[in-house]
């Protein structure tokens, strides 16, 4: 069965105004939550910015990112947010590229540990959705995404 | 995955969740709370309050009744606030202080019935020990209770034609001075059993008043809250309780004590339940005890829940009453590596 990705309905949004905001460039950050029976939950996202960010190109910061992944858990009172993944915005409406693959292939290896991305994608009818799992092992499936509080189907 | 797995009812409860984790019970405490949430009557409760108002005034508008002293109070498990949904009737009890002592108990209900025909027609029915005015917009009945005064005690009118003794008031003060005893934990305790009675034997007879009766009897030997040895929580207090009036309810169907009235000394529980009915309650009962107490020791907060859902089972509105809590594991507290990916 394929895993899910599911997203927050505030983390989804906060997410398209940050993607609208840097349009025509890239923008991303981090994905955060938790991981549930159907698979990992945000319930909330970091933008990490990158201000050498191009339409086809986004950087995501390490110590930037650290130091956003630090404060973020410990502002956390439910004892579960942590880190899940990445995410970034294609101003085209394309979805993960093979350097994205890649990328998160490393970090998956690196880290030991299953680590989810999401691209999302600019349309002539907004903002879409694509999600990948890549595992330790370095293998990479597609992941179903729900965002919590909308009709998914649409 | 590396992350630790625990359980948690919702993310918002996580933090309770751990303080109450390491004790090795399955305290549940969200699951309880949510659990009595949907066995609270909701909408009856407006309606109960709006149809025994309405039926207090139109008796109240009568001279004779007036003149008897009428005193009219809310009693049954409404007043004591150990209804779950769905409340589907509401009683008045009538006290007559003034009443004749020739008055014949079968002619005061006619009286009764009669008066109140004048206000509700054909929604009005005379039963042996009281008189039932329908409310069908609220699919919900009052029943009219009339009572004389017996010394400290009331009497009503009883299925022979004579009168017997009853102290539903007293039986109110009781309930809540056992509530008060126990830290409030008694009336939803009692609203539990009620429906796990429901849950596990439906329709059928004896019913929640009679599971009422032995948990108000079983919780006198339930350590209150002045003691260190009293349940800490709501599922330990569920527990405690199924395993104290599983005894209870044996010894009755075996006729070895009978359940008693606590508001009238030496007064028998009158249970309109047959020996078969009697022997089921009893024998669920011993084995919801036993499931209570695996499922409050379990190590297993799932396994624990799933117990407590199907000994809870549903409500009138379908809806399970316990809700078994998800498993979640945290997301990772650092980074996989100190590198910056680049993505495309």
């Amino acid at each position: 069965m394929t895993k899910k990705l599911t997203l927050a309905g505030a983390a989804w949004r906060a997410l398209q105004v940050a993607g609208a905001q840097s349009l025509p460039r890239e923008i991303g950050g981090l994905l955060l939550g938790h991981y549930a029976e159907a698979g990992p939950h945000v319930t909330e996202i970091r933008v990490v910015p990158d201000p050498r960010a191009t339409r086809i190109r986004y950087r995501r910061d390490a110590m930037t990112a650290e130091r956003i992944l630090d404060s973020s858990v410990r502002a956390d009172d439910t004892g579960v947010l942590g880190y899940l993944g990445e995410w970034h915005t294609h101003p085209l409406p394309f979805g993960p590229s093979a350097t994205d693959v890649l990328a998160t292939r490393r970090l998956a290896i690196a880290g030991g540990h299953d680590i989810a991305l999401l691209v999302l994608a600019k349309g002539a009818r907004g903002w879409t959705g694509h999600a990948l799992n890549a595992d330790s092992a370095g293998n990479v499936e597609e992941l179903t995404l729900t965002v919590e509080g909308i009709d998914n189907d649409e | 995955m590396s992350a630790p797995t625990l359980i948690i009812a919702l993310r918002e409860n996580a933090r309770d969740f751990q303080a109450e984790g390491g004790n090795g019970m399955s305290v549940l405490t969200k699951q309880f709370k949510d659990a009595l949430s949907q066995v609270e009557p909701g909408e009856d409760a407006a309606h109960a309050a709006e149809a025994h108002a309405e039926v207090r005034d139109v008796l109240h508008g009568h001279s004779d009744l007036v003149e008897w002293g009428l005193h009219s109070v809310l009693i049954g498990s409404y007043r004591r606030e150990v209804s779950i949904r769905r409340v589907k009737d509401v009683d008045v009890f009538c006290e007559l202080p003034s009443l004749p002592e020739d008055q014949d108990p079968q002619d005061l209900l006619d009286k009764f019935a009669r008066l109140l025909a004048d206000e509700y027609g054909d929604r009005v029915t005379k039963n042996d020990r009281s008189v039932k005015v329908d409310f069908p917009d609220f699919d919900m009945h009052v029943d009219v209770v009339p009572a004389r005064a017996a010394g400290d005690e009331w009497e009503i009118p009883d299925r022979d034609g004579g009168w017997e003794k009853t102290h539903p008031v007293k039986f109110s003060e009781l309930s809540t001075a056992r509530n008060q005893a126990h830290d409030e934990k008694y009336v939803p305790v009692v609203k539990l059993l009620r429906q796990t009675r429901r849950a596990l034997l439906g329709e059928a007879k004896p019913g929640g008043f009679f599971v009422e009766i032995a948990a108000y009897h079983s919780f006198a030997s339930i350590p209150d809250g002045n003691s260190d040895d009293s349940p800490n929580s709501t599922a330990e207090y569920y527990t405690v309780a199924l395993e104290k009036m599983a005894p209870i309810l044996r010894d009755h169907a075996d006729d070895v004590a009978r359940l008693m009235n606590p508001a009238i000394p030496e007064q028998e529980l009158h249970v309109r339940a047959t020996r078969a009915e009697l022997d089921a309650i009893a024998d669920k009962w011993e084995q919801a005890a036993v499931d209570a107490r695996e499922a409050l020791e379990s190590e297993n907060d799932q396994d624990a829940a799933r117990t407590f859902k199907r000994l809870l089972g549903q409500n009138s509105d379908g809806d399970d009453v316990f809700e078994v809590p998800v498993v979640v594991s945290a997301g990772h507290r650092s980074l996989p590596s100190g590198e910056s990916p680049t993505f495309g």
